[in-house]
């Protein structure tokens, strides 16, 4: 009795970490949603006015703070830098699917490492601990890799190296979020990027939304069609999956179709005719983009100053 | 910390020397300018190409930052070092790339879009030029050299005539159909097994190879096991020849239609 007990609330505890956060991506979120949070839209707070190469410095200290403190600070860090989603365009929408995002990755990573923490490496991280146990697995659990044993610390571990993107992934989307790709792009003109390549990532920035949608739609098509119609609702994710596995190639060929007129209609508009590009309008680092200077001049203080207090990065990469 | 979240150790126990790194990147780069220039494969990128790459890497983004990651909570982690969704995806939509310009260096040019476009999404530029240069020269480089092997038709698209089996023979008896005449093959349907192949197992090879065995201690000071290199490179050659040969024939098919 005991076993058949212990089999199901193990099954579903695998469940939910593999579900939980499929099912926060495909219907809390959609595709639809995703698009909102990695597309430009027209907007004009303090975020939006700041300088890109500015963010990007941004980003890559957030990269460097987390990667060299201790997890709570990233953890800080990830809720301040959601919280400024509040200010961009329809920012209360944002900061939901933006947090939501957020939480999903954190659920999916932590069921990704917890299940599998050896205990050597638990060692390494809380040395002479003793560990708290929370649930024993069936043993032929062993056959997905799973420890014998979940234990409290398993999951504190996992918890706390799950912090160490979700800082650096919100703060990126800010960038996508706040300025049109030719902004981008130029900044990235300014790092000596040539013009080809940067044509080759304009289109790709544009075409990241329109893949989103042109799948979306292509799903749509197949469930209204009646995929997975005569089974239950349970499964309605599973055929969710399906059909965009269906849609894939039909999905390239459309878009790389239109590639081909993207490709007339730049050669046509002079593309690389002339050496130099000219721009109408000059992208300048003007006192907002020092004030923002100076909170990132701040991060790396603190960062510097809580590595002297000892709260520097304790916890081992594999 | 240093240049850029760049440790730099180069005398992690157990690295390959940078010596040979360096020997290796340099010898695969002239063997590839050579065989495309001896083959013809060699020219210039025209405008519709820089927009297909374009076009790929916004598909690499959505697979590898929304659908693999996803893909990959189904699959059980003693089995995680046969396959690794991500890697094989971005490996699928790379060789339809491949099948869609044909030209010496558009696998070094994907990758490279594909990378800064990623910094941009979502590893914001940390590590950089290191990963450009990992991407482009460990993987990229297979699909250049391969396009250069077969003149310019990695999946025997744009040739119409049927080839004399000899050296393939093996391959073409399995996948080819009782239809064909014996001393021939159809080179539609074996083509895109064979470069399925012949790529796949470069490719698996590469990623732990030179990722665990040389950038992962020189970027962030990673423990070099040789073991755990040596196994995940036979273990995740399965996954990536199979999905090499789905890809190809996505390739071949997607490069028909389009042309």
């Amino acid at each position: 009795m005991y076993d058949l007990f212990d089999t199901i609330i193990s099954w579903l505890v695998l469940i939910f970490g593999v579900g939980a956060p499929l099912f926060i991506i495909f219907r809390a979120i959609g595709i639809k949603g995703f698009r909102e949070i990695t597309v430009y839209s027209k907007y004009n707070t303090f975020l939006y006015r700041t300088n890109p190469v500015i963010k990007i410095i941004m980003t890559i200290t957030i990269m460097m703070v987390v990667t060299t403190s201790i997890w709570w600070i990233g953890a800080i860090l990830t809720a301040a830098v959601l919280s400024l989603y509040i200010t961009l365009e329809n920012g209360k929408r944002k900061l939901y699917i933006g947090s939501l995002f957020i939480i999903s990755t954190l659920v999916g990573s932590i069921w990704g490492y917890a299940p599998f923490v050896t205990f050597s490496t638990l060692n390494t991280v809380f040395p002479h601990f003793v560990p708290d146990v929370i649930w024993t697995w069936p043993s032929y659990f062993a056959v997905l890799g799973y420890q014998h044993t979940l234990t409290l610390q398993a999951l504190e571990y996992s918890f706390q190296i799950s912090f160490r993107s979700t800082a650096i992934m919100a703060s990126a989307l800010i960038l996508v979020m706040t300025n049109t790709p030719t902004q981008i792009l130029r900044t990235l003109h300014k790092f000596r990027v040539p013009d080809s390549i940067i044509l080759s990532l304009m289109v790709a920035m544009r075409t990241v939304s329109f893949v989103l949608q042109y799948l979306d739609e292509s799903i749509k098509i197949q469930m209204m069609r009646g995929l997975g119609s005569k089974h239950s609702k349970f499964l309605k994710p599973i055929f969710y999956f399906v059909a965009a596995l269906q849609g894939l190639v039909p999905t390239i060929i459309h878009i790389m179709r239109g590639g081909k007129d993207t490709g007339i209609s730049v050669d046509t508009r002079g593309f690389k005719a002339t050496k130099k590009r000219s721009y109408v309008e000059e992208n300048s680092i003007d006192h907002l983009d020092y004030y923002v200077l100076v909170v990132i001049v701040m991060l790396v203080i603190m960062d510097v100053t809580i590595n002297i207090m000892g709260f520097g990065r304790v916890i081992p990469y594999n | 910390m240093g240049f850029n979240g760049i440790d730099g150790s180069l005398s992690q126990p157990g690295i390959i020397p940078w010596q040979y790194v360096t020997v290796y990147f340099a010898l695969a780069l002239i063997f590839a300018i050579y065989i495309s220039r001896k083959n013809s494969t060699l020219s210039r990128f025209k405008t519709v190409d820089y927009v297909y790459t374009g076009i790929s890497a916004a598909f690499m983004i959505v697979w590898n930052f929304f659908v693999g990651p996803f893909l990959d909570k189904f699959v059980p982690a003693g089995a995680a070092s046969f396959i690794g969704f991500g890697g094989v995806g971005e490996f699928m939509i790379l060789l339809i790339l491949a099948g869609l310009v044909r030209k010496m260096g558009i696998g070094m040019l994907g990758w490279a879009v594909y990378d800064i476009m990623a910094d941009v999404y979502s590893y914001g530029f940390g590590g950089e030029p290191l990963y450009l240069i990992y991407k482009m020269l460990c993987f990229g480089i297979i699909i250049d050299i391969w396009i250069g092997i077969t003149r310019g038709m990695p999946f025997g698209v744009g040739s119409r005539k049927n080839i004399k089996a000899s050296d393939e023979n093996g391959v073409a008896s399995k996948n080819s159909t009782s239809s064909f005449v014996s001393s021939k093959i159809n080179m539609t349907k074996t083509m895109p097994v064979i470069a399925g192949i012949v790529m796949g197992i470069p490719w698996a090879i590469a990623g732990p190879l030179f990722f665990t065995g040389f950038f992962a201690p020189l970027l962030y000071g990673g423990i070099v096991d040789w073991q755990a290199i040596i196994f995940s490179m036979y273990a995740s050659i399965p996954s990536f020849v199979l999905f090499g040969i789905i890809g190809s024939f996505m390739a071949a098919r997607v490069s028909r239609v389009i042309g």
